[in-house]
């Protein structure tokens, strides 16, 4: 299938017709509550964000003490995400994970398939973002880190922040701002680059392994 | 906004939300197409005949469909949970009103699909 056909209306407000056999792909959005996840879908989506809610159903330990009895509550998991339509062939969809701890079950779910994620981070609040950074690390999934800031402009020192963050030096680290269309693709292409160097340490490995 | 004494208690502005999840599938769980995944397309194929009595969610869905949609997007739209829709296409598929998206490749990307992605977000 022709991925790259170019035509630039199919920008903002999808004037392409999307073929029903198009690929799609998903990249994820997380970090701590309120660090602008869903500013930052909004910025790049032709849609205006949209949201999902779930019903989960969630087995609750510890509640009372009705021995053997088990107790299961139902709760509702809010999803936001946007669309941007790349060709006729191809759609990217972004999603915003739910930022409380206790849905991390949802993530392996929506990390299924996943191209990659976008850690964004807020440097007056950098440790809410430690828990996404360790479920990408640990699953091996590819992320980058965007460190928003008003206008991209950070008085935090880059490097420190990586220190703070412990990542690897091959993760991307990029200051942007979350509502700014421009800086939010830098983000983007930040993360698909670095998923595609990994693609290329993986065949170079198998070629030396073979 | 009203003072409650002033409220109906059985007016809603959205009757759908009076409707519970289990009432809109007849009960019934996903089962049969099990590969459809968030971002896989749903699309139209052609309007039900007269005899295939559809719910109303149905319809509404074959409607939005007309134009190729994610299976979340049409959660979204319907606003009904993703568990649901995919019940609602069950009977769908089963009948060929609609078509999915072949499902995206599991594991690691290819990297013709990974250029065609960083490509098109350099150019919009």
């Amino acid at each position: 299938m022709e991925f790259a056909e170019s035509d630039p209306r199919a920008s903002r407000s999808r004037a392409v017709a999307v073929a029903p056999n198009a690929a799609t792909a998903k990249i994820l959005v997380a970090g701590g509550f309120g660090v602008g996840k869903t500013t930052l879908v909004g910025a790049i989506s032709e849609t205006t964000p949209l949201r999902t809610e779930e019903l989960i159903t969630e087995a609750s330990v510890g509640i009372d003490n009705l021995a053997g009895v088990e107790q299961k509550t139902t709760t509702t998991v809010a999803m936001d995400f946007g669309r941007i339509t790349l060709s006729s062939a191809l759609v990217v969809y972004l999603f915003g994970a739910p930022g409380q701890d206790r849905f991390w079950f949802m993530w392996d779910d929506l990390s299924r398939g996943a191209l990659g994620a976008v850690v964004l981070a807020d440097t007056r609040r950098l440790e809410n973002c430690f828990p996404s950074v360790d479920f990408f690390e640990h699953r091996g999934i590819p992320f980058a880190v965007g460190v928003n800031c008003f206008n991209g402009i950070c008085e935090e020192d880059p490097e420190e922040i990586r220190t703070a963050l412990d990542l690897a030096p091959d993760i991307p680290l990029v200051l942007c701002d979350a509502r700014d269309r421009e800086s939010v693709k830098t983000v983007l292409l930040a993360l698909l680059e670095h998923v595609m160097r990994g693609l290329a340490v993986e065949a170079s490995g198998d070629r030396q392994s073979v | 906004m009203r003072h409650w004494s002033e409220e109906d208690p059985w007016e809603d502005e959205d009757p759908a939300l009076l409707v519970r999840p289990y009432t809109v599938t007849g009960g019934r769980t996903p089962t049969a197409h099990s590969g459809i995944e968030l971002i896989t397309l749903i699309s139209t194929v052609r309007p039900p005949t007269r005899d295939q009595r559809l719910q109303p969610e149905q319809n509404r869905l074959l409607a939005l469909c007309r134009t190729p949609t994610a299976l979340v997007e049409v959660a979204a739209r319907l606003d009904l949970p993703v568990a649901v829709i995919r019940v609602l296409l069950d009977d769908l598929l089963d009948n060929e009103l609609v078509s999915v998206s072949p499902p995206t490749a599991a594991g690691t990307p290819d990297a013709r699909f990974l250029q065609a992605v960083i490509d098109g977000i350099r150019r919009i």
